[in-house]
């Protein structure tokens, strides 16, 4: 059974190339660019993990992630935060609100594939 | 008497306005004065003479004029030093 | 001898040459550089315009026939002149402080912005303005038949010419006189045109009065002997009729329509009154010197019979003087047409404020202060009331027959315009004066006018029938037109002047003692009577409900865009805000109130205002302390406004400055995060790729596209870089400038050609303005064009997004408007987009870091000048200004 997965994020190239290297590995990708509808769309895709930009249009990605917490259906999905904010503090803030993972941008392939397939088998 | 530059200087221009305000009734008088003139054919048998009255009446236009550009000249001045 | 044709010639070339210091004029007055067109002289000749055709050809007949009374008429103006610091100063001033358009505004604005008095006063003036306005044209078609006779030839067709006259005044009039809508409503070129007229007109009286003199009657001496022996040799002037008349003339000075717009409308500056106090009634004596000696050698030369009202142009023709005559007739053709046009214009106005725009007004309705376009309307109805006016004059030269009726009529004029005078000084000297009291006198003394003064001179049968003349009306004796009250032995002016203005006078006061004014009318008699007292001045607005971009919105309808906007930049400022909007205060709307009656009048400004900020008016509550007149309140509470505005505005200031400070640390931190995000988000691609390409097994066609993206991914990295660079760069003012001067159109050209933007939005350019000259970093400011045109490509939300780009010259420099048509940039947002990072909308647009805006703010500072967001518009829209030289 083919795992998948939705990115939140609005890069159209950082998209093209997660979509990429996670297809090689056999993990399906939807990706969705705009912060306001994500909520909708984790509920109507139903994937596998989530993984998170932080600095999305019009709605934040700590946002989104308190949003996906708060439903009781998807309190325990896993959820990756990819941002290029390293400060410590938003990390911090990331797990606080339930981030399963967080990673900075810019990321090697390998780990995001490795921070993947952990995140899928915990599951 | 103390007074003052600025005191001296704000009494003449007071002068001065009181000279303006009081400047067209002295020109009424001195227009009005050929009304009591007597008229031709009144008491005594000959009038003034047109000639007389109009050189009396441009001679007192004009010192008003002159008196009123006097004024004007002076009050600038007191303007200019506001 | 030679033919009327060339003397139309003649006539024409002047015409076209008053035509031409008309546009001059207007030209220098536009560019700033015009000093001495606002000159005393130029106020004093201004006021020339008192004398008309009527006293040019008529002072002379009036001389042969009654002697030196004909000096009544300049002695009056010259006494409210001499005597200028009771009256005049304080018309001057008011007319000034409340933007009073017309008498008939001045009337109406003094008693409470009244609607229907200013209707009153400007029926009042047309009637009496008509039959004086066709007394010009009978004196110019009169003048041109003295030359046809002596010529021989067929007589000059006199109606045709009175319609060719009255057609090129109005003409000239419409092009001059309502050119704009000017906030001030002076018009230069009409000023300029008119004082050069004066000077014609005083040289040609004082040229045939010195051929007369010297030339005819053989020196001073022999002149002098000829009036002792002339019909007119003795002083015999009736005390009645030479102390009415000289009050008939000072009252007429005060009220005609045209005397108020040359003293009081065309004033720029108060000062001037001091010089024209004097040197007016000098230039009534030189024209008046001469009148005496010229009647009695006409009488004297001239066969019997001859008519002494044109001796001015007889006399030198007789003696063969040709030159010397046509020299004569521009004369009073200045007299006549100067008096024409600037009657015009007064009456224009007149009529436009106060009965076409508030008919208009309320026709169109409660939307039409915001969405009407009330300048087109002005303007219209004042060029159709000017033709209107001298069609009117006509008309009624027409209907007279051209005959010796109208020459009775200058007094006529005269006594109905005076009916102005009661009311007009009770409402600057007499609190208590009332709306419905100044009705009531004006009505008053305008019928007992019409009855016993106006109505007998058109002629029996016309209006009033014989019977009603000889024997009053209803048969009742004490009703006679010309015998009031059975008063039978008065000379018939003053009987009307008497009667007429006694009982407006009286109707006035009692009116007023028994009725009380609204508490808008207090305020304004307020505001008129202690006009030199600076201190507190109550307001008519309480703080307004309305916004001030809708307030923008209405006086740019009104005022044009320009004139609005400088004026709400100048409210802001003084309110210590930056922008366009000002706070909508009762001192705020008060003053923008005025600024819009100098346009539309008083009244119309009023209910226009008072639509926008519905319910704001002020209460009798409000105005207690207009009732409580002690000095001291006065004081108190004047220092208290003064410092309340200044806490005021230093508060805002303040908070301003302590906002700007909480934002620029949060958009410290901001900036930092927002550079590693920018930073990252790109290397982020270039990283990823860059993996992917050392896979072996990848497709050719993926290997090109993903190094294309890499290459893409590095140059928006250098680019964003590169701005980062250059904003540092600026912001520090090290940036060297390249000062080179250039056309304004070829920074939009190089601009344009540099942005590719073609199918994403049309750029308008109205290219006029475009050739103005400009030194400065033209490159740089290229730059800011190609951010402004890119960012109108990009936001530009219409269905078909349009750019306009305006250019116009100001004082300081010049002024670029960026105007599209998409919704704008929301209120809330207009400060911070020219803050770095800042983007105008949510959504992200590839490649803008939202730098631009910012590195544009950077560089107009640069080059001395500025970029605003300029509200108001219905798109976004953004305003560049430059100084003319770079300040270094």
């Amino acid at each position: 059974m083919t795992k998948h997965i939705l990115l939140i994020e609005d890069e159209p190239n950082i998209i093209e190339a997660i979509t990429f290297i996670l297809l090689r590995k056999g993990i399906k990708v939807d990706a969705h660019s705009n912060g306001a509808s994500a909520l909708e769309t984790v509920k109507s895709t139903n994937p596998d993990a989530v993984i998170l930009d932080v600095m999305l249009p019009n709605r934040s990605g700590f946002d989104i992630l308190q949003d996906i917490r708060e439903d009781t259906d998807f309190a325990e999905i896993p959820v990756m935060m990819l941002t290029a904010r390293g400060q410590t503090k938003d990390r911090e803030r990331a797990m606080e609100l339930g981030a399963t993972a967080y990673m900075t941008k810019p990321f090697s392939n390998s780990d995001v594939i490795e921070a993947i397939t952990a995140l899928l088998e915990g599951a | 008497m103390e007074n003052t530059p600025q005191k001296a200087q704000g009494q003449g221009r007071r002068k001065l306005i009181e000279f303006a305000m009081i400047l067209p009734f002295g020109g009424a008088i001195l227009v009005g004065l050929p009304l009591l003139w007597p008229a031709a054919g009144g008491a005594s048998d000959r009038g003034v003479s047109t000639s007389s009255a109009m050189i009396y009446l441009f001679s007192a236009w004009f010192v008003m004029i002159v008196l009123a550009s006097w004024l004007s000249w002076r009050l600038r001045r007191y303007q200019a030093d506001d | 001898m030679f033919s009327t044709d060339i003397l139309i010639g003649v006539s024409l070339i002047y015409v076209a040459f008053l035509f031409a210091v008309a546009f001059l004029a207007e030209r220098a007055n536009q560019r700033g550089r015009a000093k001495w067109l606002r000159s005393p002289l130029t106020y004093t000749l201004s006021l020339s315009v008192y004398c008309t055709a009527w006293t040019f050809y008529g002072a002379v007949g009036f001389a042969a026939r009654s002697g030196l009374e004909f000096l009544t008429i300049y002695l009056g103006p010259t006494g409210v002149l001499i005597g200028w610091w009771w009256v005049l100063r304080r018309l001057v001033r008011i007319g000034r402080a409340e933007r009073i358009t017309s008498i008939a505004d001045l009337i109406s604005s003094r008693f409470g912005k009244s609607t229907s008095l200013g209707w009153i006063v400007t029926v009042l003036a047309v009637i009496g303005t008509t039959p004086y306005i066709a007394l010009q044209l009978q004196s110019v078609t009169l003048s041109l038949a003295v030359f046809g006779q002596g010529d021989g030839a067929v007589n000059v067709n006199a109606d045709a010419t009175a319609l060719w006259v009255a057609a090129g005044l109005a003409v000239f009039t419409i092009v001059f006189g309502t050119r704009n809508l000017d906030v001030n409503e002076r018009h230069s070129g009409v000023v300029m045109a008119i004082a050069v007229e004066a000077v014609v007109k005083l040289l040609a009286l004082l040229a045939v009065g010195v051929f007369v003199v010297w030339g005819l009657a053989g020196g001073i001496g022999p002149t002098l002997n000829l009036i002792d022996t002339s019909p007119i040799a003795d002083w015999s002037v009736p005390t009645g009729r030479w102390i009415g008349l000289t009050f008939l003339s000072a009252a007429a000075f005060l009220c005609l329509p045209r005397m108020y717009q040359v003293l009081v409308v065309e004033n720029s500056d108060e000062r001037h009154l001091a010089t024209a106090g004097w040197a007016f009634p000098f230039y009534l004596l030189l024209m008046s010197l001469f009148v005496v000696p010229i009647a009695v050698v006409g009488l004297k030369m001239m066969p019997a019979g001859a008519n002494p009202d044109l001796f001015v142009l007889t006399l030198p023709l007789s003696a063969g003087q040709n030159e010397l005559a046509v020299f004569a007739f521009l004369g009073g053709f200045s007299s006549a047409t100067s008096m024409v046009i600037v009657a015009a214009i007064a009456l224009s106005t007149m009529v436009s404020n106060h009965i076409v725009t508030p008919i208009w007004l309320r026709a169109a309705g409660e939307g039409a202060t915001v969405s009407g376009d009330i300048r087109s309307v002005v303007i219209l109805s004042r060029r159709l009331s000017i033709a209107a006016i001298l069609g009117l004059g006509y008309v009624y030269y027409r209907l007279s027959g051209g005959g010796a009726a109208l020459a009775a009529i200058g007094l006529i004029s005269f006594a109905g315009v005076a009916q102005v005078l009661p009311v007009m000084l009770g409402g600057i000297f007499w609190r208590g004066a009332t709306r419905i009291g100044a009705a009531a006198g004006l009505i008053a003394g305008f019928l007992v006018w019409a009855y016993t003064m106006f109505l007998p001179s058109v002629g029996t049968g016309m209006f009033l029938s014989d019977s009603i003349l000889n024997n009053g009306l209803f048969g009742l004796h004490w009703l006679k037109p010309r015998a009031l009250f059975g008063i039978s032995d008065l000379d018939p002016v003053l009987h009307a002047v008497f009667w007429s203005l006694l009982i407006n006078t009286l109707v006035f006061v009692i009116g007023s003692l028994l009725t009380n004014p609204t508490p808008l009318e207090r305020m304004q008699a307020f505001q008129f009577i202690t006009a030199f007292d600076s201190g507190a001045s109550p307001r008519s607005w309480r703080s307004g409900a309305a916004e001030s971009e809708d307030l923008l919105l209405m006086a740019q309808r009104i005022l044009g865009a320009t004139e609005a906007q400088k004026l709400f930049r100048r409210f802001a400022q003084d309110q210590g805000i930056e922008g366009y909007l000002p706070s909508p205060t009762p001192a705020f709307l008060d003053d923008l109130e005025r600024a819009l009656a100098g346009s539309v009048g008083s009244a119309t400004a009023h209910a226009m205002v008072g639509q926008m900020v519905a319910g704001s008016a002020v209460t009798v509550e409000d105005l207690m302390a207009v009732a409580d007149e002690t000095a001291q309140i006065m004081e108190y509470s004047h220092q208290l406004e003064t410092k309340s505005a200044e806490l005021t505005s230093t508060a805002t200031q303040l908070r301003d400055a302590n906002e700007k400070l909480m934002q620029l640390s949060v958009q410290k931190d901001a900036f930092l995060s927002q550079i590693s995000h920018e930073l990252r988000t790109p290397m982020t691609s270039i990283r990823s790729f860059s993996e992917i390409l050392q896979d072996k097994g990848l497709k050719a066609a993926d290997r090109v596209k993903y190094a294309t993206i890499i290459s893409d991914e590095t140059q928006r990295l250098t680019r964003l870089l590169d701005d980062l660079l250059d904003l540092s760069v600026l912001e520090n003012g090290q940036v060297t400038l390249n000062i080179e001067t250039g056309t304004l159109g070829q920074v939009l050209d190089q601009a344009l050609a540099a942005t590719d933007i073609k199918g994403q939005v049309t750029v308008l350019r109205p290219k006029s303005r475009e050739s103005l000259s400009i030194t400065t970093d033209l490159d740089r400011l290229a730059q800011v064009v190609i951010n402004l045109i890119t960012n109108a490509a990009k936001y530009c939300d219409a269905v078909k997004p349009q750019l306009k780009i305006l250019a116009r010259e100001t004082d300081t420099g010049i002024e670029v408007d960026f105007i599209d048509n998409g919704s704008g940039v929301p209120r809330g947002k207009r400060d911070l987009i020219f803050e770095k990072f800042a983007r105008i909308s949510d959504e992200a647009k590839a490649g803008s870091a939202g730098l631009g805006l910012a590195i544009c703010r950077e560089i107009m500072t640069n080059l001395g000048g500025s970029i605003e967001y300029l509200p108001g518009q219905k798109g976004a829209a953004f305003r560049l200004r430059l100084p003319h030289q770079p300040t270094v």
